[in-house]
């Protein structure tokens, strides 16, 4: 029995719900402006938009390019069935958070700016160009799936021709994006908490988003399954989170170095709701799941696969939210909670990606393997040209 | 408070999506049992692409035509998909003059036997000396079985499956093998329940079926 599109079901309630409200919400935003709109002011600017939007849905997106760097980089070609859609997460996910962008800037019609106004002292100038150029190269390493589905084999053989240069330059922009979301707050020193602050920030924002990006790619696996039947496979999602644990393991360990040199220890001793959010961030982020994933046998449980993914991405969350609102709050003494206005556009943000995920997946063979045109000729088929002319 | 309202929304969304399946008395695949149906790959008809420039048999052996004018014999991914783990244990020597039908592969599926036939008719030149007793895992690769010297090649090519007609060809034969495991079948959960209401089939499901069943499964489906 096919899917009707007109179906009731409680998450297509709820999904309804959720973009009428964000529309009435985008309305109000675009008609009467962001103080009228948002809880953000002049001492505090940057609120849900840039916090969850923009930070937290680029992280969540970095399983594109974490993927695409094992299996075109290191050529671990048993990773190769989570890469579309591992692509393709990232790809709406930095669709979104440019979506995002457009509501949190005041005056998002002069967006176009960064592309001739050249201001290359200004880390949000990287950022930009960053942003355009990976989504870019998301469409691009995208594409192939596209022309499959409408049988388009020459341009696809072109395509496919250009797809590792495509890969090293989308890994090569990832990597300078992630760290420079990080850079972001290197200029805000005396305004942000210390036990957030550190000139290493670039490097956690980088090893954080491969850590999610990995652990994204067991949730979104879950979700699938739970969608579609998809077998799992759970010998590749299990290496993932290996992987993922290691980088979670070295950012920990970086930041504790960095706390114990830098003298900012004694901030873990304030006994204050801000210290205790690190620590929740430090318990839920590294070492819940370091404890279930350091073991193989939970590693292989699904059960706990999938709740380590959901702690790390907790964990995450908590990271980026702490960084870019708890830590300024903290020191400027100002105090803000996003309006129902951001709250519903940012989750009609989320509700639309999902959607646009499930068409897309319903519509496009994203979960097939890649389709291989050409194999170039291998040793095997060279030892044995000498055979054919001999006889 | 804005890093706790937006960790418990991420979690209460979880929480809820659990309840909403649970009084749909389904479980969440983290929650499956460990023989469930998550836990096993499965195949739709949707699934199968092949390259563009291969010939399919009816027996589903492939053959493709190398820059130096061999063929190249291989086993499709359809294949694959209804038996699991397979193997190639013998192929036809090399020098060998096989006819068009006549026995190229022996392949293991488990501890059972069985033969795939030539898609054309040659001369085995060259025998992939990767291929013997390892699974198969990359069908139109790196995992081909011979290369031979065909006779008639570009006659015999307009019998064979090709472009488009591949991919008809091989949503028929997944309707054939629902079909076949309906009746084969010794573990019909497998199959899935809901496999005749466009369900999908569960990989390596032809491998759990009779030894009787395989030797049909070879009549049914490798006759070229």
């Amino acid at each position: 029995m096919k899917n009707s599109i007109l179906k009731f079901t409680f998450w297509k309630v709820v999904a309804v719900i959720i973009i009428v409200a964000g529309l009435y919400s985008a309305f109000i935003r675009f008609t009467q402006g962001l103080g009228a709109s948002t809880n953000l002011s002049d001492a505090f600017p940057w609120g849900l938009w840039i916090g969850f939007d923009m930070l937290c849905g680029v992280g969540l997106a970095a399983g594109g390019f974490a993927i695409c760097a094992v299996t075109h980089i290191f050529n671990v070609e048993k990773f190769k069935p989570l890469a579309r859609p591992a692509i393709l997460t990232a790809f709406l996910g930095y669709i979104l958070a440019v979506c995002g962008l457009m509501f949190d800037l005041g005056r998002p019609w002069a967006i176009w700016h960064a592309i001739i106004m050249w201001n290359t002292h200004s880390v949000m100038f990287e950022v930009a160009w960053c942003v355009m150029l990976y989504s870019t190269v998301l469409f691009l390493e995208f594409f192939p799936v596209v022309l499959e589905r409408f049988k388009l084999p020459k341009i696809l053989k072109i395509i496919k021709r250009v797809s590792i240069p495509i890969m090293m330059l989308g890994i090569l922009l990832s990597t300078l994006h992630q760290s420079s979301l990080g850079s972001l707050y290197l200029i805000m020193p005396e305004k942000m908490h210390p036990l957030w602050y550190s000139p290493l920030l670039p490097v956690f924002f980088y090893l954080s988003a491969i850590s999610t990006g990995f652990a994204m790619v067991i949730f979104e696996a879950f979700l699938s399954a739970r969608a579609y039947n998809h077998g799992l496979k759970l010998n590749l999602l299990s290496a993932c989170s290996f992987i993922s644990i290691i980088f979670i393991i070295i950012n920990f360990t970086l930041k504790i170095v960095y706390l114990s040199m830098s003298g900012k220890l004694q901030y873990l001793l304030i006994l204050s709701p801000v210290t205790y959010l690190f620590y929740l961030e430090i318990l839920i982020g590294t070492i819940v799941p370091a404890f279930f994933l350091s073991s193989r046998k939970f590693r292989e449980d699904k059960k706990y696969l999938y709740f380590s993914s959901v702690f790390i991405i907790s964990g995450f969350l908590l990271n980026r939210i702490n960084v870019s609102i708890t830590s300024l709050a903290a020191m400027s003494k100002a105090s803000y909670f996003p309006s129902i206005t951001e709250i519903s556009v940012t989750m009609m943000l989320v509700v639309i990606g999902m959607w646009a995920f499930k068409l897309i997946i319903q519509n496009f063979p994203v979960f097939s393997e890649e389709l291989e045109l050409e194999k170039p000729v291998s040793v095997i088929e060279s030892i044995s040209k000498p055979l054919t002319l001999s006889e | 408070m804005v890093a706790i309202f937006v960790l418990i929304t991420f979690l209460l969304f979880i929480a809820i999506d659990w309840l909403v399946l649970k009084s749909q008395k389904k479980k969440h695949p983290a929650f499956e049992n460990g023989t469930s149906i998550a836990d096993i790959a499965v195949f739709t008809k949707e699934i199968f692409r092949a390259p563009l420039e291969i010939f399919l048999s009816k027996g589903h052996t492939w053959a493709q035509k190398n820059e130096y004018g061999l063929i190249k014999i291989g086993i499709d991914e359809f294949i694959l998909k209804a038996l699991g783990k397979i193997a190639i244990t013998k192929t036809a020597e090399t020098g060998h003059v096989v006819k068009k039908g006549d026995v190229i592969f022996e392949a293991s599926v488990g501890n059972k036997t069985l033969n795939f036939r030539s898609p054309v008719q040659g001369t085995v030149k060259f025998i992939n000396p990767l291929i013997l007793n390892k699974k198969i895992n990359d069908p139109y690769g790196d995992d081909w079985g011979v290369l031979m010297a065909a006779e008639n090649f570009s006659e015999i090519k307009n019998s064979l499956f090709t472009g488009n007609d591949i991919r008809k060809f091989l949503k028929e034969e997944f309707s054939r093998l629902k079909d076949f495991l309906h009746k084969h079948t010794l573990r019909p959960e497998l199959a899935g329940a809901t496999m005749f209401d466009g369900g999908n089939v569960v990989e390596g499901a032809v491998s759990s079926i009779t030894a009787q069943g395989i030797d049909e499964f070879e009549k049914d489906f490798l006759t070229v």
